[in-house]
């Protein structure tokens, strides 16, 4: 009695936002209201006014760069919240699942992993400095490089990649979006322009667009570390494990 | 022809999505919802949004997929 109803229930809700979305305006209209006002001056006057080529990032950290700050302070604040949920201890002792096996992966998976990491690297920084002309940016780039340290992780062990990315890089670097962004939005303020605007007024006509791009390249640099190093965290959070807890659950 | 290959792709989607929910194996419906984030960015792609498919295909794909199968790792099964 209780699972029809539940279903009859949930039939009438999905039957109702169904009908709803039939009576949305069909995707990619040109005549629909979203089409009407913003894009036009967004598609039009973007690359004037902002100076990328790439008018995602453009409109990402220009036109709605307040939201784009907020975002990444909630990332912070979730990444701050699991790692403070996990907890990230510096005992020396630590370890994963993976050092204690006898079996040791095949040189074939190990040579293409360490052929293949530069490369990603590489990968990864390329997304972020052409993030103003070609599609990428600093999330993108930040989440390569997080899935670049699971793969090395997972192939060269824990106590190798934690070796290599001692935690006192990362709790340093875990926060420098948020600082970057901050402190290349009050540069603007301190020229004169607003906040975010990546104008500095006193400077001339020939050097502005230039500085502008180097700006945006700072922040979408900020970001693409700090979202690296929030993903590297949060993996070794999770696989790491001490000696003193497994003795406590073995009494 | 995409036309064909939209369809198809949506399809598989709902289908993939439905499998995630409904499976009982943990590990099976984490490599699902990783199925799901890599048709998602071939969606992405086709609706000429690169940049987030981008970021799906890295962040959803790749890296939760592990952390969940981290997680199922190190927690342990209980049948009800």
């Amino acid at each position: 009695m209780k699972n029809v109803l539940a279903v009859l229930s949930t039939g009438a809700v999905a039957a109702f936002l169904l009908y709803i979305v039939a009576l949305l305006p069909s995707m990619g209209d040109a005549g629909n209201p979203t089409n009407l006002n913003i894009a036009p001056r967004y598609l039009e006057h973007g690359e004037q006014e902002v100076g990328t080529r790439n008018i995602v990032t453009g409109v990402l950290l220009n036109y709605r760069g307040y939201d784009t700050m907020g975002e990444i302070a909630i990332i912070c604040a979730a990444s701050a919240g699991v790692l403070a949920v996990l907890g990230t201890g510096k005992r020396k002792s630590a370890y994963a699942f993976m050092d204690l096996s006898d079996v040791k992966l095949s040189f074939i998976i190990r040579t293409a992993v360490m052929f293949l990491m530069p490369l990603i690297i590489l990968f990864s920084i390329f997304t972020v400095l052409y993030g103003t002309t070609l599609p990428g940016g600093g999330f993108q780039g930040g989440a390569i490089i997080g899935a670049g340290t699971i793969i090395f992780t997972m192939v060269f062990g824990f106590r190798e990649a934690t070796n290599r990315m001692p935690a006192r890089f990362r709790t340093l670097l875990e926060s420098t979006a948020i600082v970057v962004f901050f402190l290349v939005g009050t540069a603007g303020v301190i020229g004169g322009a607003n906040f975010l605007t990546y104008i500095l007024p006193q400077l001339s006509t020939q050097i502005q667009p230039a500085v502008r791009t180097l700006m945006l390249l700072v922040v979408q640099f900020g970001i693409g570390i700090d979202v690296g190093m929030i993903f590297t965290s949060i993996l070794f959070a999770l696989l790491r494990e001490e000696e003193t807890n497994d003795m406590e659950c073995a009494r | 022809m995409l036309q064909t290959l939209n369809i198809v792709l949506l399809v598989s989607l709902i289908a993939i999505a439905l499998a995630a929910c409904l499976l009982r194996n943990l590990l099976v419906a984490v490599i699902m919802f990783s199925a799901f984030s890599l048709i998602m960015g071939i969606m992405w792609v086709m609706l000429r949004a690169p940049d987030l498919a981008l970021a799906e295909i890295a962040a959803g794909a790749v890296v939760t997929t592990v952390l969940f199968v981290i997680t199922i790792f190190k927690t342990q099964r209980r049948e009800e």
